[in-house]
């Protein structure tokens, strides 16, 4: 049942997007709302995150990928799920949507990520429940290219135009 | 004998422009086509996860092969010490890099992450034929961008023979990796075969002279050049030895595969039973590739209209799509033997149930972008023999072969 | 409401949660046969290999639920058709791990019902042709693409002698946190990694065969002689697909 909530909230967020709600139907994310907000330290000291995230990220996505170590602090989905914001009705908002933890600086930086035309954006179960995947599917099946382009674009970080999926 | 002087291409600027305008226009729909694929993703085109290559890879291949082969001329010129050749290596040497930047860039345009190129160029795993064949690609342009120096500076010209040299047994292992990148899919019947290689390579060299005869006359013809009957025939006849090659290696090819009996489904399917593939092959591939240009090529009057020579060259370009197509596709097209004894009845994934052929439908952007491929090297052509000096400013006979004008007056 | 949903992540993050407990209990120590979950802290080794035995007199005509388990379990049914696509054709390029094969002996007849999926093969030809690398064998023998440096060539897709793999061909919009994917780059089978990697010892097809009661899918350690797999294989005649290719397949079957 929660785990549906969940799905629904993940789901929910995505096809907001099919009724053209656009990203902002999340809602605004509310300040203080991220697990980060309430811990004193990143991972690393904040100093070294800020110059150094992306090589330890990087360095992670090797060592998972080829080693199978899954036992660290510097996981893709670990960084998300801590930095992740939430709205008003505590769905969370994607990590990359203009404003939030990994869109700012890069926008500012003009840093373009690739990331996330394959990462998730917010946590989301392992297995999604099977009646909500029927209403994914249905929705799915009616997706128009132009919308699917609009939510990565939206997603995408930064202003910063790029074709996604590259 | 006379000295050769090289002048840029002159045609009226008009027409210049118009044709450029022409490939350009070709060059942008082409690039429209391939933004869309890249944006929507592969499922605009054909392509499936069955017939994992298609048009693109038929064009792209078709153009690397023509590339290397349109260095033949240079090679004969400077390797073979041909001296009727030698006028006539520098456009070699240009199409020879024009062709094979149109083929790679038609091949990265399809990638799925063509963004990430720089990972290609970058990461290499050594076993992989394919991340040979980078730096086989990588390597000629460079080599006979070297050998091109060398034929127009005055001051390299003694190295020219040594370059030469090297840049024909690049081209030689250039070809052989291309045909490798097939020989070496075990798993596939239509593949599987050590001819491959040699096969490409004796393609590479009708193909290449086609295109380069063709632009040849194009060229001259519409500066006004001349281009003496002599030097035409000779390379016509080159022509005709080339693909009475061609056919030759086919024969062998699948003779030697009729030989083995694991082979005979593959070899009534191409030969037989395989529909579009089928008709390419003896249609194309033999028919308008082979005989109908040997038949021209040979045929006493015929032989000597340069409009059927024109016609010749066409047709064996064609003929070398439909080659390509057949080989490309049509290989993949044949459903995979997984289970020899068996017959495969019902399947999740389009296994090839009863052993019918996979469907593949080309869609309008895959073949823009493959067509993009061609204009980009004839504009690449075009603009480099305008600005620099490639073309000679006649090879009548008595210009380009005293000797045998001589001999034959 | 943001109750629940803090409770909702505790659940997706539950098994993290328990894992990291369990690995402290025990720091540094490994073993691969253990049933509670861990994340992994260690490079997997050699030590171990991955395989499975299928055994198609068990694998039942008509059922589809290894393969329904594998989409669920791996978000490939949230990849939705694009609009405009056709019904065929979108069928034709939407990726499949696993699928579903019926053969007939062309001598007796006999029907033979079977799922054929990557079969992680000792000497992957798809390792072989790959250019940048990014297809490999990990060393527990998984063979795995690494999405990160894949270029989309689609070379693996062409060597592969069991049309294992799959091309993305379009955006992917829905997409869950364990299994990323994106346009343009090839993925198949990777025998759950995302479950052995935090010390689970099943996949997701074989949960869903013993769940429907078929049982016919064994998976576990080839290398361990104890484990359920090693020893259904030396009990029973085992073939490999393609054996004439010699490329050692870590997935066999009995009764082919
Ligand atoms: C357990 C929670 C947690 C996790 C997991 C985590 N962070 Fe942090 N991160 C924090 C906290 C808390 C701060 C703020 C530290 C401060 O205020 O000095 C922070 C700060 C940062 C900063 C500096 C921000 C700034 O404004 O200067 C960066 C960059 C960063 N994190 C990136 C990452 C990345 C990348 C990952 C994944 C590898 C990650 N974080 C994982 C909690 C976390
Ligand atoms: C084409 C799709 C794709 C893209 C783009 C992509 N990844 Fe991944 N990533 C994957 C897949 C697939 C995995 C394997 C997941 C697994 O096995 O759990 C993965 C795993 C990871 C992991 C290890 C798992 C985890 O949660 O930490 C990290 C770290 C990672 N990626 C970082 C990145 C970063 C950083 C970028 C952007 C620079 C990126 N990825 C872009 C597909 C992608
Ligand atoms: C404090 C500002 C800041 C925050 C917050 C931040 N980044 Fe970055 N990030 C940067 C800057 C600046 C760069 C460019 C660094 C460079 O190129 O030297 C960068 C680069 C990267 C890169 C490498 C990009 C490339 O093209 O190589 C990755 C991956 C990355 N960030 C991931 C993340 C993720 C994931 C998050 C959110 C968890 C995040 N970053 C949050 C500032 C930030």
């Amino acid at each position: 049942m929660i785990r549906n909530k969940v799905m629904r909230l993940f789901v929910g967020f995505a096809l907001g997007l099919f009724v053209s709600l656009g990203v902002a139907q999340a809602g605004e994310a509310i300040e203080g709302s991220a697990k980060a907000d309430k811990l004193e330290s990143c991972v690393r000291d904040t100093p070294f995150m800020r110059r150094n995230h992306f090589e330890l990220i990087e360095h992670q996505r090797d060592i998972t990928v080829h080693e199978g170590i899954r036992k660290t602090d510097s996981s893709i989905a670990g960084c998300i799920d801590c930095h992740v914001r939430r709205d008003a009705e505590g769905q969370p908002v994607p990590i990359n949507a203009p404003g939030e933890f990994c869109a700012t600086c890069h926008t500012r930086a003009a840093v373009t990520l690739d990331c996330f035309s394959c990462h998730a954006t917010v946590p989301t179960p392992i297995n999604p429940a099977p009646e909500l995947l029927e209403e994914v599917k249905a929705h799915a099946a009616g997706m128009d290219p132009e919308i699917i382009e609009k939510a990565h674009a939206g997603m995408e970080s930064g202003s910063a135009k790029q074709v996604t999926g590259n | 004998m006379k000295k050769i002087h090289f002048r840029e291409w002159g045609i009226e600027s008009p027409r210049y422009w118009g044709m450029l305008a022409v490939l350009a226009a070709v060059v942008a729909i082409a690039g429209f086509a391939t933004l869309y694929m890249e944006h929507e993703g592969h499922w605009v085109t054909g392509m499936n996860n069955q017939i994992v290559w298609g048009i693109p890879h038929v064009f792209a291949i078709f153009l690397i092969v023509a590339a290397s082969g349109a260095l033949n001329v240079a090679s004969i010129g400077s390797v073979f010490g041909k001296k009727v050749f030698k006028p006539l290596a520098p456009l070699s040497g240009l199409l020879a890099m024009t062709l094979l930047i149109g083929g790679l860039l038609v091949l990265v345009l399809d990638l799925g992450q063509p963004a990430r190129l720089i990972v290609a160029m970058t990461t290499y795993n050594f076993k992989s034929i394919f991340a040979w064949n980078i730096y086989l690609y990588v390597g000629f342009l460079a080599i006979v961008a070297v050998y091109l120096f060398t034929m127009m500076e005055r001051k390299a010209m003694g190295y020219t023979r040594s370059v030469g040299t090297f840049a024909f047994v690049w081209r030689l292992a250039l070809t052989t990796g291309t045909g490798s990148i097939f020989g070496f899919l075990v798993a596939r019947q239509g593949y599987d075969a050590a001819i491959m290689a040699p096969m490409f390579i004796i393609m590479s060299f009708a193909y290449g002279l086609a295109i380069y005869l063709l632009v040849l006359m194009f060229t001259f013809k519409t500066d006004g050049r001349e281009l003496g009957d002599k030097l035409i025939a000779r390379l016509k006849n080159l022509l005709g030895v080339f693909v009475a090659a061609v056919l030759y290696f086919t024969v062998v090819y699948h003779l030697t595969n009729l030989y083995g009996t694991e082979n005979h489904a593959y070899e009534a399917f191409i030969l037989r039973d395989g529909g579009i593939y089928t008709t390419l092959f003896w249609g194309g591939w033999i028919l308008a590739g082979c005989l109908i240009p040997m038949g021209i090529i040979y045929h006493p009057a015929l032989g000597k209209s340069r409009g059927a020579l024109v016609a010749a060259c066409s047709l064996v370009i064609l003929g070398g799509f439909a080659a390509i197509y057949v080989i490309v596709i049509g290989g993949q097209a044949f459903p995979m033997a997984m289970f020899p004894d068996k017959t495969i009845i019902a399947s999740g994934f389009y296994d090839g149930v009863n052993g019918d052929p996979l469907s593949y439908s080309p869609s309008l952007p895959e073949f823009l972008l493959g067509i993009g491929g061609i204009a980009v090297a004839l504009l690449a052509t075009l603009v480099a023999v305008r600005v620099l000096r490639f073309l000679p400013e006649s090879l009548a006979d008595d210009v380009a072969d005293p000797h045998a004008a001589a001999k034959g007056a | 409401m943001s109750k629940q949903t803090d409770q909702g992540r505790r659940d997706f993050l539950s098994r993290a949660a328990t894992a990291a407990a369990a690995t402290t209990v025990a720091p540094g120590v490994f073993l691969h046969s253990v049933a509670d979950a861990a994340p992994r802290a260690e490079p997997v080794t050699s030590k171990v290999r991955w395989g499975m035995l299928i055994d198609t007199t068990k694998c039942a005509d008509g059922c589809t639920a290894c393969v329904e388990a594998c989409d669920v379990e791996n978000g490939l049914d949230l990849i939705g058709k694009p609009e405009g696509a056709s019904d065929a054709e979108w069928e034709r390029q939407r990726p499949r791990w696993i699928r579903e094969v019926k053969l007939k002996d062309n001598l007796t007849d006999r029907i033979t019902t079977m799922p054929m999926l990557c079969q992680h093969c000792e000497f992957p030809p798809c390792v072989d042709v790959c250019p940048t690398g990014a297809s490999f064998r990990r060393a527990d023998g998984l063979v795995l693409v690494d999405r990160h440096t894949c270029i989309g060539c689609r070379y693996c897709m062409m060597a592969c002698p069991y049309k294992a793999r799959s091309f993305i061909h379009e955006n992917v919009l829905l997409k869950s946190t364990a299994v990323p994917r994106g346009k343009g780059c090839v993925e198949s089978c990777t025998f759950c990694v995302h479950r052995l990697d935090q010390g689970e010892t099943t996949t997701a097809c074989q949960d869903a065969c013993s769940k429907d009661g078929h049982q016919a899918i064994i998976f576990g350690d080839l290398k361990d002689p104890n484990s359920a797999v090693s020893q259904a294989m030396s009990k029973y005649p085992t073939v490999e697909v393609r054996a004439d290719l010699k490329l050692n397949t870590g997935v066999r079957y009995t009764g082919l």
